[in-house]
């Protein structure tokens, strides 16, 4: 299979001269996760991007994208093979590529269209693999009461795209924050410092048990449009586990 | 059908649910001894579970949280609602059926039969397409012990020769 086959070619493209906030409000417009952006070469804007920005405490309606957006952004062919995206996306840590043919940006591939297409494949090995064996036990846990802009500095530190947020309750299920409610407040205006943790909870997530399989938890993901599954057991909360780290195990 | 009938079928398939839940409750534990020793890596119940049953719960959270944290308990007790339920159908089997003294193994085997050739593939289980022979002869023999264990004697699934009027004026006409 071949990333032309998987990329999405209708793709949004924002300029350097745009804000954040309003970039992000496209974004969620549009619910995709990256942007292509203006420039020579082309560059890309990610949620990610918008994450680290918040972290960093900087203002995102006064922040321009040409001082977050990544310039030399590793750039896919279209006839390369989903395994090999998926791998240069692994080995750099991200989750979009964009694809450029002759030059020209022709699309944009994710993590989540890779995997998508490999489900509907033929069962692969990773249909006997546990979820255990692929999560990331390394929890960044943040209170409700927090700040997003505290809860994003903490997800930076912590290189990850989401974190597990306290239960208001000890038998109530704890709740997840990604990189992705923190595009929407950005996108919605908000001013992450004021904004409490609380209030931008996930609302589309679930759990898994840590040996559920891997193949099952790729499905809820790409079914429920969610990027991370929180595991827990009869103990709590074990870890997390992301597309990322299904697409790594994979390609194993 | 009359009053009479349907509630004697009623309590035969109350006696089915109860019997059912009991036989399974057994074959559970024959399954921690077979699981134990590593003769079966994964039973049914913990496989529908383990490999299916995300996908619905998907826009349910709060349930997925329970049954991540409690599959065991919630495994178990589906296997016993499976059991109790293949009780209440047994019990409904034809009377034909019933009386041969092989209706409990048949039927156990049968029940093995209908998961292996329809229920896991239309799942797309493990159990499909990977099954060592060894854990294959241990799901036949727990499902072989269920059905034994279900059917018992079979005189709660039989009608008893007493109620029959046919008996009652067959004797008579031989003490005449």
């Amino acid at each position: 299979m071949r990333v032309s086959e998987t990329m999405t070619s209708d793709v949004l493209t924002v300029a350097r001269d745009d804000t954040v906030s309003d970039v992000a409000g496209r974004m969620m417009e549009l619910w995709v996760g990256s942007a292509i952006v203006d420039h020579d070469p082309p560059g890309i804007i990610t949620e990610r991007d918008v994450l680290e920005l918040v972290g960093a405490g900087q203002d995102p309606s006064a922040t321009r994208v040409a001082d977050c957006f990544t310039p030399d952004a590793i750039c896919a062919a279209p006839e390369w093979s989903l395994t090999h995206a998926a791998e240069t996306m692994s080995a750099g840590g991200f989750r979009h590529l964009l694809v450029v043919d002759k030059e020209r940006t022709v699309g944009i591939i994710s993590i989540r269209d890779i995997i998508r297409r490999w489900l509907e494949g033929p069962v692969p090995r990773t249909v006997h693999v546990q979820i255990r064996e692929a999560m990331n036990r390394s929890l960044c846990v943040l209170e409700r009461n927090e700040s997003l802009g505290r809860a994003a500095s903490r997800m930076v530190e912590h290189g990850m795209g989401a974190a597990v947020v306290r239960a208001p309750k000890p038998k109530a299920p704890p709740g997840i924050i990604t990189d992705r409610e923190m595009l929407e407040a950005v996108g919605a205006g908000e001013d992450p410092n004021r904004e409490r943790v609380e209030d931008h909870l996930s609302r589309t997530m679930t759990f898994s048990a840590p040996d559920w399989s891997l193949r099952q938890a790729a499905e809820a993901m790409t079914k429920g449009g969610f990027q991370h599954v929180v595991v827990v057991d009869g103990t709590g909360t074990l870890g997390i586990i992301s597309m990322s780290d299904i697409a790594r195990r994979w390609l194993d | 059908m009359t009053f009479l009938e349907t509630d004697k079928r009623r309590q035969k398939m109350l006696s089915g649910l109860l019997r059912g839940a009991g036989a399974a409750m057994t074959m559970s534990a024959l399954r921690q001894v077979t699981t134990g020793f590593g003769l079966v890596e994964q039973t049914p119940p913990d496989a529908i579970l383990k490999q299916r049953a995300f996908g619905p719960l998907v826009r349910m959270p709060r349930l997925a949280y329970f049954l991540a944290r409690r599959q065991v308990a919630v495994v178990e007790l589906a296997h016993w609602a499976y059991g109790a339920g293949g009780g209440a159908a047994f019990a409904l089997l034809p009377r034909s059926v019933l009386r041969s003294k092989w209706a409990g193994a048949g039927y156990g085997l049968a029940t093995w039969i209908v998961f292996e050739a329809s229920i896991a593939p239309v799942l797309g289980l493990e159990q499909a397409s990977k099954i060592r022979p060894v854990e294959r002869l241990m799901f036949a023999g727990d499902h072989l012990l269920y059905g034994v264990l279900l059917a018992g004697d079979r005189g709660w699934v039989l009608p008893s020769r007493r109620l029959r009027i046919g008996d009652l004026k067959r004797r008579r006409r031989a003490r005449l």
